[in-house]
């Protein structure tokens, strides 16, 4: 029986990477991005993708694709949260930068979890992958750091109040993202912190990287790598809900404490009684 | 026939010749076997085993994760023979033996894929013995596992442990792919350029089902054998040329 996987940020990157994975495994893989050119590539000779432009920010036209393609057994949320210039500080952000990551991580997700999650609910399996990546040059800026933790807070809430229905929820610590204390600001390790926008990942060490779109994975973990952590985590159902590619201990152990207590009550408040 | 310039036309896409994998992961094995009972197998072709130690041939049993590539997303598995260059005598004394080696080729005896795309590229452009299968791998734990399986029944099995990671080699080697399709032998030329290589001696366990390619592997004794060694491919790129006919 063929299974069908929902990825979302097919056409560049993480996604991209993850959909020719799961098409290479003989899914139906149903590749969505506002990128057709990029979802054109990636479906590139693969009869089993199926690739929809979809602005997953939009509910209904999440829910749109839903409704077409039927319950699906494996969503790979991996579009991007678009933010600003990852080189500057977040008070030199342009007006409005913070809501535009928002609506891109957080509300995207959102939009992701409530078109797929029921179906999965109904045939009492499914797994849920949630990890936005950075949007531009593959690195993080506080405000789409912060929508990526929001991403990350939803999915432990999600999987708390879901747990034993049958549904797998994993959220993917990705490289670089670090709920930042003081102490881990990122210095001489910020290089590292980028998150390839392409599948290839040989490059040398990254160094000088401008503000165009990060190649590969400059410096940074290659997208097969996170893909590796996700394929391992999911091969132990029973596992913890965070990934962690390139185990970074610290900051997984603070997400870890975030759906817990006050955090998970905010969020509870935020999105109200249905 | 080998032209830089060539293309083909598979299912309405033009695929162009050199065909270059961007990126793929390979658990591999490497077992000796009885060069008689090896040379059997591969009559067909027209080529001869290669010989490292006298008596013995290299069966060599791989899956691969096409992730990135000019044919697209899939799965293979792979059943080769080192093979001697076709017209060369065979070395003899252990110092010929060890030089032959560097000229060995692979012979191509069976390719079961996963997608119907890469099964037509394949047969059509090289004659690689390419068929459709299931075939579902685990490439992301510690041990790496494959089957391939038809209609539901399993023909073969290989579970790789890991190795120790080996020094990055520099450049790309350039090898030889033999496969013999339809009565026809062709010489495919081949360059691998692998990263995140781990390799160990043994490390490797065929389990064998009711497929006639199982009943060979089964006769040169592949499901006893302890691997010579195994190996995984984190990360490999290659390029295939045209393929040119040989003739015996």
């Amino acid at each position: 029986m063929r299974r069908t996987a929902l990825v979302t940020g097919a056409g560049d990157g993480l996604g991209a990477a993850a959909a020719r994975r799961l098409a290479a495994a003989a899914w139906d893989v149903v590749a969505v991005d506002t990128d057709e050119a990029g979802l054109a590539a990636t479906a590139l000779r693969s009869p089993n993708t199926h690739v929809r432009v979809c602005d997953v920010t939009d509910a209904k036209a999440v829910a749109d694709v839903l409704a077409m393609t039927g319950p699906v057994h494996r969503v790979v949320h991996a579009a991007p949260i678009v933010s600003g210039d990852p080189a500057l500080p977040a008070l030199e952000q342009p007006p409005g930068e913070a809501d535009e990551a928002m609506r891109t991580g957080f509300t995207a997700a959102v939009n992701v979890v409530r078109a797929a999650l029921p179906g999965m609910l109904d045939q009492g399996a499914g797994e849920l992958i949630l990890c936005p990546p950075p949007g531009r040059a593959g690195r993080w800026t506080a405000a789409s750091g912060a929508a990526a933790a929001a991403v990350l807070a939803y999915a432990g809430a999600v999987a708390d109040e879901y747990a034993g229905r049958g549904v797998i929820v994993r959220r993917v610590l990705l490289p670089g993202l670090t709920l930042m204390t003081a102490s881990e600001a990122p210095s001489k390790d910020e290089e590292r912190s980028a998150i390839g926008r392409s599948s290839e990942g040989e490059t040398p060490s990254g160094s000088g990287r401008s503000s165009e779109g990060a190649r590969a994975s400059e410096g940074g973990v290659p997208v097969r790598l996170v893909l590796d952590a996700i394929d391992r985590s999911l091969a132990r159902a029973a596992g913890a809900v965070d990934v962690v590619p390139g185990g970074r201990p610290v900051p997984a152990a603070l997400v870890r404490r975030i759906p817990a207590g006050p955090a998970r009550r905010v969020l509870a408040r935020m999105s109200g009684p249905r | 026939m080998t032209s830089t310039a060539e293309a083909h036309a598979i299912q309405g896409e033009r695929v162009v010749l050199p065909v270059r994998i961007r990126d793929a992961a390979v658990a591999s094995a490497m077992f000796a076997v009885p060069a008689a009972a090896a040379q059997a197998v591969i009559a067909y072709s027209g080529l001869d085993v290669a010989e490292p130690l006298p008596g013995r041939a290299i069966c060599s049993l791989a899956f691969v994760r096409y992730a990135d590539g000019d044919l697209g997303p899939y799965h293979e598995f792979a059943v080769a023979f080192l093979v001697r260059p076709p017209g060369t005598p065979p070395p003899s004394g252990p110092l010929g033996r060890l030089r032959g080696l560097s000229g060995v080729g692979a012979f191509i005896h069976w390719l079961p894929v996963n997608q119907e795309f890469t099964l037509e590229a394949g047969r059509t452009i090289w004659g690689f013995p390419k068929e459709l299968a299931d075939i579902p791998m685990d490439l992301a734990g510690r041990v790496k596992r494959c089957a391939v399986r038809f209609g539901g029944r399993t023909a073969v099995e290989l579970s790789v442990r890991p190795g120790v990671p080996l020094p990055g080699g520099a450049g790309a080697p350039k090898v030889d792919a033999y496969s013999c399709l339809d009565g026809v032998t062709r010489r495919t030329p081949w360059t691998v350029s692998p990263s995140e290589v781990r390799s160990r001696p043994g490390g490797a366990q065929v389990v064998l089902g009711d497929h006639p390619v199982a009943e060979e592997l089964r006769s040169l004794g592949l499901d006893r054998a302890r691997a010579l060694s195994s190996s995984t491919i984190g990360h490999l790129s290659m390029q295939f040329e045209g393929a040119e006919e040989v003739r015996g």
